[in-house]
Parts: C-alpha cells; sequence; structure tokens
C-alpha cells in the first residue's frame, strides 16, 4: 500500500495488520484534501487554463480532483475568470449551496481586484474577495496551469492544518 | 449603386431635412433631422432603388455636447451600405423608435437607452436588458458618468 508509507509517523500498525490508529483531524483532513471535487466555474478566458489544467497533460485527477457541474456535489469553488457585476449574485447563490466545508480558489488577475478592468470599467466586480471568502488567490492573467496546481497544493496544505474543533 | 448615387437620391428627396451629406470611406453618410427620422428611413426601407432591408449596426456616442445614435444600414438585394446619424441634445436626449421599420432595433435601441439614457418614443418594450437588475448607479456609457466604485485611468506622464 504506497498510501501507508506515507502517512505520519503516529499511526501505529497493530501486529496482524488489522487495525490502525491514528488521529480523527488526520484522518478527516487526508480524505478532504485528497478529493478536492470542484465546481465548474468558467467565466472568462482563465476557463479554458482551468480546462487544460483537468485535461490529460497536466491532470488534475492526479489529486483526486474532479469537476462537478452541480454546487452539491463540490467541495472547491475555482471562479476561472473575469466577474461581472452581474454574476456575482450567482456566484454568491452557487457558493451557499455547497455543501460545508467549502473553500474557493480565485483563479486569475480579474478574480483577484478586477485585473485589466479595474480602471474605466462599470461592469466588473474588483474581486471575487468581496462576494465570497478565498482560500487561495492564483495570480497571473491567465496563470499557467503550473500555478493552478500550486495554488490547489497549497489549498491542500492549509485543510491539513485543520483541526475539528474549529468546525463546531 | 454606388455610394455617390445613394447620396445624391436622398439629398434631392430630403434636402431641407439633412444636417450633412457625405461620403466618409466607401459609404453614404447622412445626418439627418430628428423630426424627419422615420420618414428618412422608410423610405431607405421601401424605395426599390434603395430597399435597405437589414439594420446591420445601431450604437449610440456621446461627443460631451450632444449624443448622436447611428443606423448602419445595408440591403440584401442591391448589396449597398449607407450611416444615418441623427444629434440628440444633452438636456433631453429623444428620438423615435425605428421598430416598426426594422425589427431588429428592438434590443439595440433597448441597450442603448440603458447605457446612455436616450429615450426611444413608442418603443414597444422599453425594458433594461443588460445591466444587473438592481442596477442604480445611472448610465454607465455617458463620458461624465461616475460609479460607486468606478476609478479613471490615472494620467501617465
Amino acid at each position: 500500500m504506497g498510501v501507508m508509507n506515507k502517512v505520519p509517523v503516529y499511526v501505529e500498525k497493530l501486529p496482524g495488520g488489522a487495525i490502525i490508529t491514528t488521529k480523527l483531524d488526520d484522518l478527516l483532513n487526508y480524505a478532504r484534501a485528497s478529493s478536492m471535487w470542484y465546481l465548474l466555474f468558467g467565466l472568462a478566458c482563465c476557463a479554458v487554463e482551468l480546462m487544460a489544467t483537468g485535461a490529460s497533460r497536466y491532470d488534475f485527477d492526479r489529486f483526486g480532483m474532479f469537476f462537478r457541474a452541480s454546487p452539491r456535489q463540490a467541495d472547491l469553488m475555482i471562479v476561472a475568470g473575469t466577474l461581472t457585476k452581474k454574476m456575482a449574485p450567482r456566484v454568491r447563490r452557487l457558493y451557499d449551496q455547497m455543501p460545508e466545508p467549502k473553500y474557493v480558489v480565485a483563479m486569475g488577475g480579474c478574480t483577484i481586484t478586477g485585473g485589466p478592468f479595474y480602471y474605466d470599467s462599470y461592469s466588473v466586480e474588483k474581486g471575487v474577495g468581496h462576494i465570497v471568502p478565498v482560500d487561495v488567490y492564483v495570480p497571473g492573467c491567465p496563470p499557467r496551469p503550473e500555478s493552478l496546481l500550486e495554488g490547489c497544493i497549497k489549498l491542500q496544505e492549509k485543510i491539513k492544518k485543520q483541526k475539528i474543533k474549529d468546525w463546531a | 449603386m454606388n455610394s455617390e448615387d445613394i447620396k445624391n437620391i436622398l439629398n434631392q428627396k430630403f434636402a431641407d431635412k439633412l444636417k450633412e451629406a457625405k461620403i466618409t470611406g466607401f459609404e453614404p453618410s447622412l445626418i439627418v433631422e430628428k423630426d424627419s427620422l422615420i420618414e428618412i428611413c422608410k423610405y431607405a426601407r421601401e424605395s426599390d432603388s434603395l430597399l435597405f432591408n437589414l439594420l446591420s449596426c445601431m450604437s449610440g456616442a456621446d461627443y460631451a455636447d450632444r449624443f448622436e445614435v447611428v443606423y448602419l444600414l445595408f440591403s440584401f438585394t442591391h448589396k449597398h451600405k449607407l450611416s444615418l446619424k441623427v444629434q440628440l441634445n444633452k438636456e433631453n436626449p429623444e428620438v423615435e423608435s425605428v421598430t416598426s421599420i426594422w425589427q431588429g432595433a428592438n434590443w439595440y435601441e433597448r441597450e442603448i437607452a440603458e447605457l446612455f439614457g436616450i429615450k426611444f418614443k413608442n418603443h414597444p418594450d422599453p425594458r433594461p436588458i443588460l445591466l444587473p437588475e438592481n442596477w442604480n448607479e445611472g448610465y454607465p456609457m455617458r463620458k461624465d458618468w461616475e460609479g460607486k466604485d468606478f476609478k479613471r485611468m490615472p494620467e501617465f506622464k
């Protein structure tokens, strides 16, 4: 079992190998970090880069990440692309429909501050952070798939530091 | 028919109702009086020699001292083009709707009304079309518009 070689040292293998003991925190965090199903949220050109990341060359599946078309089945929302003021209430609604625990990755300059539309634009929301709480910001215009993967690894690290008592 | 002929036909028929008639690039470009817009459009659409049966584009413009509405016409039959403009004052920009002549003007006019605040009289369905449903910040394509979190590009020296 390759997985067992990577678990922390405080997991005990009992003689016979039928039972392992570990902390509940680590078990839950391991499960959560290893199967972040993300909500398809392509709003603009970043979505193409998101698709490239999901496809075979960069391969999101290695992290156990699959796209879901329904917010009810998603753990993670990758907001990819320019968020307009008209779209903002819809983003908020989809975020509200996702079950806890839920995470948000803001992908690209537009979702961070409005990016190239920061000046002289009446229609673009200046940062998805005004609408939903963001866990990881991935800069770029659009970010390369490597950047997005790096962002998701950062999010996994964040998830693995969670404590179950904080969720109460 | 070439651009010169189109210009001349309209210029002769509506001589006192045109502010300006010239050729820009390859196309005839006419500035028409606001009150005779419908009459001229109807003629351009229906006369056999012109037969402009497509309103291919319609846009608004803010020139600081006036508004303009631009109608770009095309004829599938004769394969020729024409652009018409009306000039409107800043205080009360108001022009007759051309939906009775070209159905396609419907959504163009709703968009221009929403973004520039130009009123189209006798429009069959004058609802807003593109901006968010709860928009209350005025007309964003006007030059002097200022929104809540709107920022102008700073001057670079």
